[in-house]
């Protein structure tokens, strides 16, 4: 900041000798003169009768003479940054706009004119962006765009961001105007990918989905954790780097009692394993000449195409529920009437 | 008709047993047990092994800066240079948003004593703007949000919310088939000790 704008002189006189007036040596005494002489009168407190000569007036205050606002001087291709680099309230006398600020409700007030800047409470209340004009965002921008770094190519889309770095990690920072920096809710950590970036097997698979229950969303094939049990962030992090870790290596576990499952239980309809299978062979079976000389895999094969047509329908009737109900039982029962040769 | 069906998983199971999307009952989830049955058999995409050593740059894909306040000026003021600045710094704002303002209102008595007739309403306005900016690497996130955090008016708050991308840890593999597919004296240990954790926990 240059200090041009002082236009003053200071020059000191160094050959001359300098008097210092010191506070212990007043010029000409100040005392009462009752008092003067060579022993004075304890005083310990100031008598009302006591005065100084005689009653003067009331002294009115003396201004000092203010010089013309400094707006007068400016010039309009001044650089405006040299002249508010920093945020502060708002000074009449610096800036060069005539600004008004208020409502004026008849023409007693003010003449019934609009309020101008010079002491205008309201204006040095609000908060103003003197200090953030686009030339100020400018050098300030330069010289911190040093510290910026590139976002790399090959993450160009979110597909690409899934593929190479398939967790997105969410956290909050909150910033107010209050005596404490802290905000608990900043503690909060938010794990987020999609199940099929990690491998797993059918078993895996459906034993995990089971574990998370509500943090899976199937809609989108994502798990969620949040984590907020621990009062620091970075132990909610690793609480969930924990969970997660330890959520992938249970589903791959099969535990003892996972072979009681039953038909209920299933995670989708496997024919193969059904009972509706099993009919199947007894009917079949029962239709042929020989039943017991009969082998359940060549009955099977003797109708393949049935059979399979059979398959297929019952297990979209299982699965698919009540989405396209109609047409699958429709479907059903023709499979069935083919399979059984027998016509309505 | 069978228990995979809707009505009967809310009926028959726990609440805690069943899933998500069967409690919303929007015409979505009628298809959950068909959808999760195709994801069974859905093959994990291929993971590239990226290096990614301790110290490097974090990077944000999504990064959203929430800023409330009393006075929408004060905020359309601080609209303007947080899009000048990101235009002047290279970091992509995505949108602007503006949800709609929060008033809280009380009324109460215009007099300290009786009076009961005359009420004064009152209410303080929270205005709301939100910027969302993609695609921002830790560094240039901490510099942007530092100058913009420093030039943050009086009175107004500020909310970051960041979106870190970040990949499996490299312990996240399937277990070797020997241990998967073990004896029952195996799993009975594993058993135990998942006992055993569980005690300790």
């Amino acid at each position: 900041m240059s200090l041009l704008y002082l236009r003053l002189q200071l020059t000191l006189p160094s050959h001359h000798l300098l008097f210092v007036r010191t506070f212990r040596q007043p010029q000409r005494s100040t005392e009462p003169k009752s008092q003067i002489g060579e022993f004075r009168l304890l005083q310990l407190t100031k008598s009302k009768t006591n005065r100084n000569g005689s009653m003067k007036k009331r002294i009115r205050p003396k201004f000092k003479e203010v010089p013309p606002p400094r707006y007068l001087r400016m010039s309009t291709d001044q650089d405006w940054t040299n002249v508010w680099p920093t945020a502060t309230t708002f000074k009449q006398s610096v800036v060069p706009l005539p600004i008004t600020q208020g409502y004026v409700a008849s023409d007693k007030e003010n003449k019934g004119l609009p309020l101008e800047k010079y002491a205008n409470a309201e204006l040095m209340k609000i908060p103003n962006f003197f200090h953030l004009t686009p030339n100020h965002i400018k050098k300030h921008c330069a010289a911190i765009k040093k510290y910026c770094t590139p976002w790399p190519e090959q993450l160009d889309s979110d597909e690409a961001c899934e593929y190479y770095l398939p967790i997105q990690i969410t956290t909050h920072d909150y910033l107010n105007s209050t005596p404490s920096i802290r905000d608990s809710r900043a503690r909060v950590v938010k794990f987020n990918f999609k199940l099929t970036q990690l491998q797993f097997d059918e078993h895996a698979r459906d034993k995990f989905i089971r574990l998370a229950g509500q943090r899976y969303n199937a809609d989108t094939d994502e798990l969620t954790l949040v984590a907020d049990k621990c009062p620091y962030r970075k132990q909610n992090y690793d609480y969930a780097q924990y969970l997660l870790t330890a959520l992938y290596f249970e589903s791959w576990k099969i535990e003892n009692w996972e072979v009681d499952k039953t038909k209920n239980d299933w995670q989708a309809y496997y024919w193969d394993k059904s009972p509706s299978r099993a009919r199947l062979l007894d009917i079949l079976k029962a239709s042929e000449q020989n039943p017991s000389s009969v082998d359940s895999n060549s009955v099977l094969d003797h109708n393949k195409k049935l059979v399979e047509r059979y398959r297929a329908s019952i297990t979209r009737v299982q699965d698919e529920g009540a989405e396209n109900e109609l047409k699958n039982l429709n479907d059903y029962k023709n499979d069935v009437l083919s399979l059984y040769n027998l016509k309505l | 008709m069978l228990a995979r069906t809707v009505v009967n998983q809310i009926f028959l199971l726990k609440t805690s047993q069943i899933p998500f999307s069967a409690l919303s009952l929007t015409c979505r989830s009628i298809t959950t047990a068909a959808r999760l049955k195709k994801q069974l058999n859905v093959a994990a995409t291929p993971r590239p092994h990226i290096e990614r050593p301790s110290g490097s740059d974090e990077l944000y894909k999504r990064l959203g800066v929430e800023v409330r306040g009393h006075d929408p000026a004060v905020l359309e003021s601080y609209e303007r240079f947080v899009r000048l600045v990101s235009t002047e710094l290279a970091v992509q704002l995505v949108n602007v948003e503006n949800p709609p303002f929060f008033t809280e209102r009380w009324t109460l008595l215009r007099s300290k004593f009786a009076k009961k007739k005359y009420w004064r309403e009152y209410e303080i306005r929270t205005y709301y703007k939100k910027f969302n900016f993609k695609h921002i690497t830790g560094s240039t996130a901490d510099t942007f949000l530092e100058y913009v955090q420093r030039n943050l008016p009086e009175g107004i708050m500020m909310i970051v919310e960041r979106v870190r991308l970040e990949s499996f840890r490299d312990n996240l593999v399937p277990p070797t088939s020997s241990f998967s597919s073990s004896s029952t004296t195996t799993t009975k240990t594993t058993s135990e000790k998942t006992s055993q954790e569980q005690d300790t926990s």
